[in-house]
């Protein structure tokens, strides 16, 4: 049938070519309804057969349908890449579509909204070569649905593999101890910008929005040497604190010691200088006494000192002919020469007793001496 | 009419026949051969709609995208004769339709067995130059400038031409794995100690810099205090001198018998005296005074 002819460039509709980008127009309806009616017979022309009728109707049915199914919806995270002929003729954005149907055209819809993620975890090794195990997840979209499509085959597995090897390179670049701890955040950067760099190189037409590590660790085999090296650190930091803290109170540990022995001194210094003085008052006393009647006082003094020192303990006279006796003053025994030749035990508790020394000064007091009378 | 009907379907459907076989579309991304007797008429062909002559000549379809050669590893040993297991990807595509047919039919599958084939003698010449440390540092990098002259024309003549190549790890054999993990378990070690020897030093020091001006302190109040205690004894000294000078021989007396009694003041003393002690002197009679 020569009005539905395909041609570049032209549609079923006979409306010649189309400007680039914009849809093709609905169908005008009514004005095709009408020709087909009069092609069937339908509008009161010349009555056709009625099986032609029926296989007309069919025939019209069949072509509605099969334009029908031209229709699309994108969807407003999408994108549709509308082909013709094979040919890409555009990229529909969000809304009602139609495209010419199969197999002149075809759409293909692709999400550029939603954003993915791939993980990956990888055994790495070090500038220091240490190795470390490595979990990375990277985050990205589509932001070229045409590329996406028909630039590279299996574009998400290609971002895997490109991530695994870019994040080899940056990680060779650094030492363990950065790679554990606080470099993390710049490896994800350095990662992601190698990894977009690549991506954009074939065309892929991704992007990656994020790179993120995480659970990096030291292999399972020498996860114990390292756990040690950081109680290690923490062990060291208690030893400091420790030695600090004995040396904020030590000087005022120091400080109290010291005022105190001073002030032991003081107190000693004061106790002896008032013995003395005590002393001397005494003394003067005396003295003033002895200054009346010094022959008087003299003897009353040594009477009295003699007395005091006889009472409360034993004495052992040894005559000049090398015999001894024991005085108790106290009890008056008298303990014979031979036996007293020997010392008795001090500190017995006979001759102790100086609460009893109210018995001084009495004159009572009998007392026996042998020998060696002078 | 029947017959008309039928004749008019059966007219309908031929020529949809063949226009459908007097047409090809090549899609995006696509590379397609025309074939005519298996005598190749027409190889570059970009998306879109095509002609051809129906049934005499066919079409053959290749993806046209970067294609991907994956999960090769190949056992390598290196220029310091060390054994490494070398993990790398390729990125190609069809470079010419023409050659690609000719070399491999047109299959995918044996076209990648091929370059495969040819890669890994490629690349095992290639890194054999290198040291283990260059084949790590080269991980995440294209090594597609290391190829020779002699692979890149075979690869060439696959049809095929090279977007990219990289080592996706580099693993060591467990011997050297062995080794890695002592060595870094050895490192950590030697830390470790350092760590805590440092430590011990500093706290050391800390508690003997504490100690010494402690130390100081003391000292100084230690001087300080007999200065004090000296001073009490002179003080109490010059008082004694005091009462002394008043009458120095009944300062003595005195004196003398004040000890005698603090001596003995407690009892339970023995006091041994000889009979002609002085002591004594006043038993024989109250007479002989001083």
């Amino acid at each position: 049938m020569a009005w539905n002819e395909p041609g570049p460039g032209r549609d079923p509709w006979n409306r010649g070519p189309q400007g680039g980008g914009k849809g093709p127009q609905l169908p005008d309806l009514p004005k095709l309804l009408k020709k087909l009616r009069t092609l069937l017979g339908l509008s009161g022309s010349k009555g056709r057969p009625p099986s032609a009728s029926l296989a007309g109707l069919v025939v019209v049915a069949i072509v509605v349908v099969w334009l029908f199914s031209g229709f699309y919806t994108v969807d407003a995270q999408e994108r549709g890449v509308v082909l013709r002929f094979g040919s890409i003729a555009r990229v529909a954005q969000p809304g009602l579509g139609w495209h010419l149907p199969w197999p002149v055209g075809r759409v293909t819809m692709v999400n550029v909204t939603k954003v993915r993620q791939a993980s990956t975890q990888d055994t790495l090794m070090t500038k220091d070569h240490n190795l470390v195990d490595a979990g990375m997840t990277i985050q990205f979209r589509v932001s070229s649905a045409r590329a996406y499509l028909y630039h590279v085959a299996d574009p998400d597995g290609t971002l895997t593999q490109a991530a695994k090897s870019a994040l080899r390179s940056v990680v060779s670049g650094y030492d363990v101890d950065a790679v554990l701890g606080n470099a993390q955040q710049e490896i994800g950067i350095k990662t992601r910008q190698l990894l977009q760099h690549t991506l954009d190189e074939y065309q892929t037409g991704l992007q990656v929005t994020d790179v993120s590590l995480n659970n990096v660790q030291p292999p399972q085999q020498v996860q114990a040497a390292f756990a040690d090296a950081i109680k290690a650190g923490d062990d060291a930091t208690k030893l400091q604190g420790a030695a600090e803290s004995y040396a904020h109170a030590r000087l005022p540990r120091a400080n109290a010691q010291a005022a105190e022995e001073i002030a032991a001194a003081h107190a000693y210094a004061d106790r002896v200088v008032a013995s003395a003085s005590g002393e001397k008052a005494r003394f003067d006393a005396v003295l003033a006494e002895y200054q009346t009647a010094p022959k008087a006082t003299r003897d009353r003094l040594y009477a009295d000192a003699l007395r005091e020192i006889i009472q409360d303990n034993r004495i052992v006279l040894v005559g000049s002919a090398g015999t001894a006796v024991t005085l108790n003053v106290r009890t008056g025994t008298q303990v014979p020469a031979e036996s007293a030749t020997t010392l008795p035990p001090p500190a017995t508790p006979a001759v102790k007793a100086p609460e009893t020394s109210g018995d001084n000064g009495s004159g009572a007091r009998s007392r026996e001496r042998d020998g060696g009378s002078r | 009419m029947n017959a008309r009907i039928l004749s008019i379907v059966v007219a309908v459907v031929v020529v949809i026949v063949l226009v459908a076989n007097a047409t090809f579309q090549v899609m995006p991304g696509n590379r397609a051969l025309l074939l005519q007797f298996g005598r190749i008429v027409g190889d570059d062909y970009g998306p879109g709609l095509h002609f051809k002559i129906p049934f005499v000549q066919d079409v053959e379809i290749y993806d046209g995208r970067i294609l991907t050669l994956d999960n090769q590893t190949q056992t390598m040993t290196t220029s310091d004769k060390q054994n490494l297991d070398v993990a790398y990807y390729t990125k190609w595509k069809i470079a010419d339709p023409d050659t690609y047919y000719k070399a491999a039919g047109g299959q995918e599958l044996v076209a990648m067995d091929r370059l495969s084939a040819v890669l890994s003698r490629g690349l095992r010449a290639e890194f054999g130059r290198d040291t283990e440390d260059q084949l790590i540092a080269t991980a995440g990098h294209s090594i597609l400038k290391g190829l020779n002259e002699e692979t890149l024309a075979q690869v060439k003549a696959l049809g095929i031409s090279l977007v990219d190549l990289r080592i996706s790890s580099v693993h060591l054999p467990s011997q050297m794995l062995d080794g890695v993990y002592a060595q870094m378990r050895a490192d950590r070690e030697t830390l470790a100690a350092g760590k805590r020897a440092k430590a011990e030093v500093a706290a050391a020091t800390t508690r003997a810099d504490a100690d010494a001006k402690a130390g100081q302190v003391l000292a100084a109040a230690h001087l300080k205090a007999e200065e004090i205690r000296g001073e009490g004894d002179a003080q109490a000294a010059r008082v004694y001198a005091q009462a002394y000078r008043q009458d120095p021989d009944f300062f003595s007396f005195y004196r003398s018998l004040r000890s005698y009694q603090e001596a003995v003041s407690k009892g339970g003393n023995i006091v041994v005296l000889g009979t002609d002690s002085p002591f004594f002197k006043y038993l024989h009679g109250v007479g002989a005074g001083k």
